[in-house]
């Protein structure tokens, strides 16, 4: 640990920001003594500490300003400047959720422009841009799902995922209360047709895909799995995860999904925060659109001038998905990429980056094992195998990365793939950049051959050394005291 | 935005993968499925361009501080200090993913696991996880957390807690076979004598807020005394974390859980979003939380160090088994939170929390004897409080507005049985000018409806 | 090679019947699979388990898996020191890291478990 925690740099009694005087007299309705708190252990700092405790934090990161980020299914991409400052105007951030109408109609001309963006780029029929994550947002289309069957009066109680999903999938069906059933992958890393065949009866839902999936690889076979499904009644639910390298040039809705997740921080380029937040919009096709949470912006357009207004009399509604109206300075961020595009830019964003995936893959394939190998789309799947055979794992491929001066892709995702690395660059890296990473992937390729410690041992040059997960997680300290 | 290809790279690229045209890297996407037309969007815009749309739109928004406000309701206006915004946008923790990769993440776990305890010794509990989208859902996952200790299917909830957050714990439980019963007021408070009426063999745990959402300080100990006596956990609900700078945390007065919005603590109203939720326990519940959570450990040279933490309850390990599914959280506002705590500090948490309730009780006081108002509840408050309006409250806050002051929040809608009650929220924000200015504009609005009725 | 006098499941759980009183813990080679063992979550005492049925969980840092109760019966003990010492399983996964004990059993339920041959075999062709 580098640097000291704050509560370490604490010192009685300093202060580290002043307010004004209070301008009222002090009230004589005293609180009961009992509610009265006694101690309160915060830190004492002056402004100067604080500052330099978090900056110096901030420097012990990798980040997409700083480094090169090829984390697998996370679209680490550039994201843009400008973005942040339109998000800050304080006409969208001193705002609060509870002005009356006619005090926030920009807020709302800006929802309703992104929800109709959204409908065209996906190919649905309406857009709620309420849920806060994707996985909040696979929350709410499985819950709409839900409620479209108890319409019907039909009992499904079974959520089909397949086993390279995201984690997500069958952690969010489980949470709507759905058993959930995998399905395997075929040898070309699609869903097994066959295995689905089996899997679908009357008693499934939905099935959630990915696609392209985890692999990176486009399922060929999706128009069949969508005819499967919809013969058995069911609905597809579209994890938008992989969103990005289709982006005008195919659109879910056109090939056979009913629901869809966004996720804005991936596709859309909102900062990743570290963790978060992000936004996960959810796109209907016009029969779970009844179903969507409210509140639904809207524009009436009788009047002379357009007016816009939060719709919450919607009675099929499965209710509310979270306080106020989602992440909605996010929603300015995601309108402001899809603008500064256009389809054109959209469409090439789409073919770069995936020209930028499979151009890695071609020169990677030779010094590591490719176990799918075909087109990718925006990300691939290296093994780690031959790598393996020195004793060297994708975990230590991914710290020695580290030393280059890149961060690590995702390892050991998707789990059909024995010591699995997760490439995607994104389209906002240039070749020098990718030359650079292939270089760097292919030195460590040769250390693992001829010097395996070297790389067992890594990363020498992070501000701390491997960390001791296991200690971590037997003797758990998530709290100073 | 441009993208840094040259068309020659482009070619040396594409000759590399062996292919002769961009197009051909789709060629596993079926035609029938392929998009066939261009995308229907507006022309692409310049970086100029841009900003003067968005400037438009945010121009046609009424940002608070144009006007006085004593809108709160879960809400709230603080002052933020100008080293929050600066050192949350710095790209280093902006542009950085979740922290997987230990050792290329220690800045983002090291401002996290200090996030973690700097809630815990506001909140007065052991453990919190990295955050969560935002109070509701927050509240929603305490609310899941309380039926897997207790085992039970039913839980109590205060109908003083705030109305969506409420509504969003009705569509969580959808699916789960848990049920959600709300135990009625008195006084603004919530009954001691229905939630005993209620409590049954099917009870999960009981959910309570104080201050609660009407502005009232609960007498939280009691009710705790009574989850202990059945077993069954306290979760106790938060709005405004900053009221604990001067009042006994939720686990001072016995709760187990803590579940609630932090975005009193260095985070702007943004119209509702991104704010942050954060859930807080007692040590011996840590593997129930939801989330991700971050501990300190060493490195292997022994220096103490960061990292993700008891990652096998998490839905990327276990699955459908998962205690939640929650991937993407708030961390950025996390951080956000964690420089407001640490640069206030604890005089200056203390301080903001004494001018809300001075300034609170001032304007009450004031506004009682210049406008008739009279506060609906006789229980205690904190910074916010139900006023009875003797016109219709949609009425006043209209007429108010036109004044350039918004008067607080209806409560018609959603507390139907307070009918004129308005709910009014003052923070070491509003001046006297302001609080005076109310009583005038009130004074005048409330003489005039006198005229008219007579 | 695994030890002789024991029973198995499929699921890499081993008992020991003794005095009709079985002891359940998890093989040598399920704790090399899981690695460090970071925390475990065993049935409570008195509680009445079926054959084959999900008791309890055992995690370590990246994978986490599930306890199955090999026989039906009731919970007699359960090996508290692992609360705090978890890595006796991985230690002495026959010995130290037994997981608890069980009374009231059916020994003809016996007949469904793995010998120590068989288990072998199963583990040979796992591995």
């Amino acid at each position: 640990m580098p640097e000291p925690l704050i509560f370490e740099k604490s010192s009685p009694e300093r202060k580290g920001y002043l307010f004004s005087d209070l301008d009222v007299p002090i009230s004589i309705d005293s609180i009961p003594p009992d509610a009265l708190r006694e101690d309160l252990l915060l830190p004492e700092l002056s402004e100067l500490d604080v500052v330099r405790h978090f900056t110096r934090l901030s420097q012990e990161n990798f980040s997409i300003d700083t480094h090169f980020y090829p984390l697998g299914s996370c679209t680490m991409k550039y994201n843009p400047k400008i973005h942040d400052e339109l998000a800050s105007l304080p006409g969208f951030t001193d705002l609060h959720p509870f002005q009356p109408e006619n005090q926030i109609q920009g807020a709302l001309e800006t929802m309703f422009e992104l929800q109709n963006l959204l409908a065209e780029i996906t190919g649905m029929d309406a857009v709620s841009l309420e849920p806060a994550a994707g996985a909040h947002g696979e929350f709410t289309g499985l819950l709409m799902i839900q409620a479209y069957f108890k319409e019907k009066n039909e009992l499904r109680h079974k959520v089909i995922v397949p086993d390279s999903s995201h984690g997500t999938n069958p952690a969010t069906a489980a949470m709507a209360g759905y058993q959930v059933v995998q399905v395997p992958s075929n040898s070309k890393g699609g869903v097994d047709l066959e295995a689905l065949k089996q899997s679908l009866s009357e008693d499934v839902a939905a099935l959630m895909l990915t696609n392209p999936n985890t692999l990176g690889l486009f399922d060929e076979n999706i128009l069949e799995i969508s005819r499967l499904v919809h013969e058995k009644g069911g609905i597809l639910y579209y994890d938008g995860a992989n969103l990005n390298p289709i982006l005008g040039i195919a659109r879910p809705g056109d090939f056979g999904f009913d629901v869809v997740h966004v996720n804005l921080h991936k596709t859309f380029t909102i900062p990743h925060g570290g963790g978060g937040p992000g936004a996960g919009p959810v796109g209907v096709k016009e029969i779970l659109k009844p179903y969507l949470p409210v509140p639904i912006v809207k524009k009436r357009t009788e009047s002379a001038a357009d007016w816009y207004y939060l719709d919450h009399n919607c009675p099929k509604s499965i209710g509310r998905i979270k306080a106020y109206y989602g992440n909605f300075l996010h929603l300015v961020r995601g309108l402001a990429y899809i603008l500064s595009q256009g389809a054109f830019g959209l469409k090439k964003i789409a073919e770069l980056s995936v020209l930028n995936a499979n151009y890695l893959k071609e020169i990677l394939k030779k010094y590591y094992d490719l176990p799918y190998d075909r087109i990718c789309q925006h990300e691939f799947v290296l093994s780690a195998k031959k790598q393996k055979e020195h004793g060297v794992k994708a975990s230590d491929i991914a710290k020695r990365l580290l030393d280059y001066g890149f961060h690590p892709p995702t390892v050991y995702f998707p789990l059909i793939v024995e010591e699995a690395l997760m490439i995607e660059p994104t389209e906002t890296e240039s070749k020098e950049m990718l030359d650079k990473f292939t270089a760097a992937m292919i030195q460590i390729a040769d250390e693992s051959e001829k010097n395996p410690s070297l790389v067992k041992g890594a990363p020498y040059s992070t501000p701390i050394s491997r960390v001791d997960e296991v200690m971590a997680a037997r003797k758990p300290n998530l709290c100073w005291c | 935005m441009i993208l840094p290809h040259t068309e020659s790279e482009i070619k040396s690229m594409l000759s590399i993968v062996g292919l002769s045209s961009l197009e051909e890297l789709f060629r596993d996407i079926p035609e029938e499925a392929r998009l066939k037309r261009d995308l229907k969007l507006p022309l692409p815009m310049s970086e100029a361009e841009l900003r003067k749309k968005f400037k438009t739109l945010a121009n046609k928004n009424h940002q608070l501080d144009d006007q006085i406000s004593f809108l709160g309701a879960g809400v709230y206006r603080h002052h933020i200090p100008a080293i929050v915004p600066a050192l949350i946008s710095r790209g280093e923790f902006a542009t950085a993913y979740t922290p997987y990769q230990a050792e290329a993440s220690q800045g983002t776990l090291q401002a996290i696991y200090e996030y973690q305890s700097l809630i815990c010794k506001l909140m007065g509990m052991e453990a919190a996880n990295a955050s969560h989208y935002d109070g509701s859902t927050a509240l929603a996952e305490a609310c899941f957390m309380a039926a897997e200790i207790s085992q039970k299917s039913e839980i109590l909830i205060s109908r003083a807690i705030h109305p969506h957050y409420r509504q969003v714990i009705q569509t969580y439980l959808k699916g789960s076979g848990i049920s959600l019963l709300e135990i009625p007021l008195e006084e603004g408070a919530t009954s001691k004598d229905e939630v005993k009426k209620m409590i049954s063999a099917k009870t999960a745990g009981v959910v309570l807020q104080s201050p609660n959402f009407l502005g009232c300080i609960e007498d939280t100990a009691s009710f705790s005394e009574l989850c202990k006596q059945h077993s069954f956990p306290l979760v106790a609900a938060v709005n405004e974390p900053l009221a604990y700078g001067i009042l006994k945390s939720p686990g001072e007065v016995g709760a187990d859980i803590v579940a609630g919005e932090g975005q009193s603590l260095g985070i702007p109203p943004s119209f509702g979003g991104p704010h942050v939720g954060f859930i807080a326990v007692k040590q011996q519940y840590i593997r129930k939380l939801p989330g991700r959570l971050v501990g300190m450990t060493l490195d292997s040279k022994g220096v103490p160090a960061f990292t993700l933490t008891l990652q096998a309850r998490e839905q990327h390990i276990r699955r459908e088994k998962a205690s939640s599914n929650i991937c993407t959280n708030q961390s950025l506002c996390a951080v956000a939170n964690a420089v407001y705590l640490s640069v206030l500090g604890k005089q200056g948490v203390q301080e903001a929390a004494r001018q809300c309730y001075h300034k609170a009780h001032y304007a009450f006081q004031e506004w009682k004897k210049e406008t008739g108002l009279t506060l609906l509840f006789k229980t205690h408050f904190f910074h916010e409080f139900v006023l009875q309006s003797p016109i219709k409250s949609e009425k006043f806050l209209y007429d108010m507005e036109k004044q350039g002051i918004l008067a607080g929040y209806s409560l018609e809608k959603n507390y139907p049985e307070f009918p004129g009650g308005i709910l009014l929220t003052v923070t070491e924000v509003n001046t006297k000018e302001e609080i005076l200015n109310f009583s005038k504009k009130a004074q005048k609005i409330l003489e005039s409806q006198k005229c008219l009725n007579r | 090679m695994v030890p002789e006098n024991l029973y198995y499941t499929k699921e890499h759980e081993w008992v020991l019947i003794q005095n009709g009183i079985a002891r359940i813990g998890i093989t040598d080679y399920a704790q090399k699979q899981l690695g460090d063992v970071v925390y475990i979550e065993l049935p409570a005492q008195e509680s009445q388990l079926k054959q084959m049925t999900s008791c309890g969980v055992i995690e370590s840092v990246k994978a986490v898996s599930e306890i199955y109760s090999p026989l039906s019966g009731k919970v007699k003990a359960a090996n508290s020191a692992l609360a705090d010492h978890p890595e006796k399983i991985n230690h002495a996964p026959y010995g130290e890291g037994w997981m608890f004990e069980m009374e009231e059993i059916q020994e003809n339920e016996l007949k469904n478990l793995l010998s120590a041959k068989s288990y072998q075999k199963l583990i040979g062709s796992e591995s």
